[in-house]
């Protein structure tokens, strides 16, 4: 199957039906499928099955508290491999959608919205990039181990909750030095915020 | 040589003169003719001037033999001063300007610790450091303490301000206005290299020359 053929999966967060109605016939007989759509982020939290990943969630970012909007993937902790889209009525403060990885407006045309999706979906993409480049990316264990030291944990309490040796903190830790290119607790605790790792309600 | 030509060379330099107390806009005048004028060991200027321009630049024995350590730790307390009541609060109001739209709370505790771990590594230097090497001076022997204890223990108080950058450069929000963004930058950058140079000058030169004077004793 060649890389054009290959099909990706949408979810649309949205309240207007019209909108969203419009969306879903823009993209009809593209290879953009828009598997479920809801109302608000309330109804996606409950309903949607968490296990499978839609490759794009298009979402109007109205919808989420706004002192928090700039914290897209927070709202979705599960969904660290989705590309976010911001759903535009007309113009918002660009903190707003700090975060969202793309953003599409309702005037856009059949074509620039196909134009935007494809970019984001791209392997060459921003977003892409950052998860392939292998050597700075944290791997899972790295993060919890990151967000447990922020968290002000000690080596030995890590290493028991996490059930590994001590040493292996230790040498989680280096990596993670490493990768990130910080060295204080304090510089971790701001890199795990902005990468929502943590939010700012964890650190309570 | 003259001042003037000194900093036109390096103008970092503008930083270290007031540290000696001297001023620009003296004309002609030459660097031995403004120490002397200022009493100020001219070795010792040009040492820390040299310092400050050359990255590699190698202490020969023979220049820390001349050079005053009273004078030098006169000329550390003032820089511990400037840094402490200039620019450390210039950069962190910098700092908390350019940090209002993103995890402000968090930049400030971040900058109020590191404001607390610096005056510690400062205090620590004037309280137990400085106040040693005056009564080695005096000839006095110090059994509880020498050199190598500091040596094992002075903090790196550059990493902070280090982390600092990456996390600006790589996570400030694009929308904070530019401008403002790269004046803090600079100013971050320009603090953190004086303090390295700092930090070379008390590791350096005040250790080799307190460890030559703890020998002779």
């Amino acid at each position: 199957m060649t890389e054009n053929a290959k099909r990706h999966t949408i979810v649309i967060i949205e309240p207007s039906q019209i909108i969203e109605s419009g969306i879903c016939k823009l993209l009809e007989n593209t290879e953009f499928d828009i598997i479920r759509s809801f109302t608000d982020y309330q109804s996606f939290n409950k309903d949607y099955f968490k296990g499978i990943s839609p490759d794009m969630i298009l979402i109007n970012p109205t919808l989420l508290q706004p002192h928090k909007q700039f914290l897209i993937r927070s709202f979705f902790p599960d969904f660290a491999e989705t590309i976010f889209v911001s759903l535009l009525y007309s113009y918002v403060a660009p903190e707003t959608i700090y975060g969202f990885d793309g953003n599409i407006t309702i005037y856009d045309t059949r074509v620039a919205l196909l134009k935007k999706l494809r970019n984001l979906i791209l392997p060459g993409s921003k977003h892409f990039n950052d998860k392939n480049s292998g050597n700075t990316k944290l791997s899972q264990r790295e993060k919890e181990i990151l967000i447990a030291v922020v968290k002000g944990l000690t080596n030995k309490e890590i290493a028991e909750t996490q059930n590994i040796s001590i040493h292996t903190v230790i040498s989680h830790r280096k990596n993670v030095t490493r990768k990130t290119g910080i060295k204080t607790i304090s510089g971790l605790l701001m890199y795990a915020l902005f990468n929502n790792l943590i939010s700012v309600e964890d650190m309570r | 040589m003259k001042l003037a030509d000194l900093v036109l060379a390096n103008y970092k330099l503008l930083y270290v003169l007031p540290r000696f107390g001297i001023q620009i806009g003296v004309g002609e005048k030459t660097v031995k003719q403004v120490c002397e004028e200022k009493k100020i060991s001219v070795s010792l200027f040009l040492l820390v001037c040299n310092v400050y321009t050359f990255d590699n630049y190698s202490i020969e024995k023979c220049v820390l033999n001349g050079i005053s350590l009273s004078a030098l730790i006169n000329y550390l307390r003032n820089s511990h001063k400037e840094y402490l009541e200039t620019r450390v609060p210039k950069v962190i109001a910098n700092i908390l300007d350019i940090t209002k739209s993103a995890y402000s709370a968090q930049f400030e505790a971040f900058c109020q610790k590191y404001k607390t771990d610096i005056d510690a590594h400062f205090d620590y230097e004037e309280k137990v450091l400085f106040p040693y090497i005056s009564s080695l001076l005096q000839g006095k022997k110090v059994l509880e303490y020498n050199i190598k204890e500091f040596q094992a223990n002075h903090t790196n108080i550059e990493e902070s301000l280090d982390d600092l950058k990456n996390i600006l450069i790589k996570y400030l929000p694009q929308v904070t206005d530019f401008e403002q963004k790269r004046n803090a930058l600079v100013e971050l950058f320009m603090l953190e290299e004086d303090l390295n140079k700092h930090t070379l000058i008390e590791d350096k030169i005040l250790v080799s020359s307190v460890a030559f004077i703890e020998e002779s004793l």
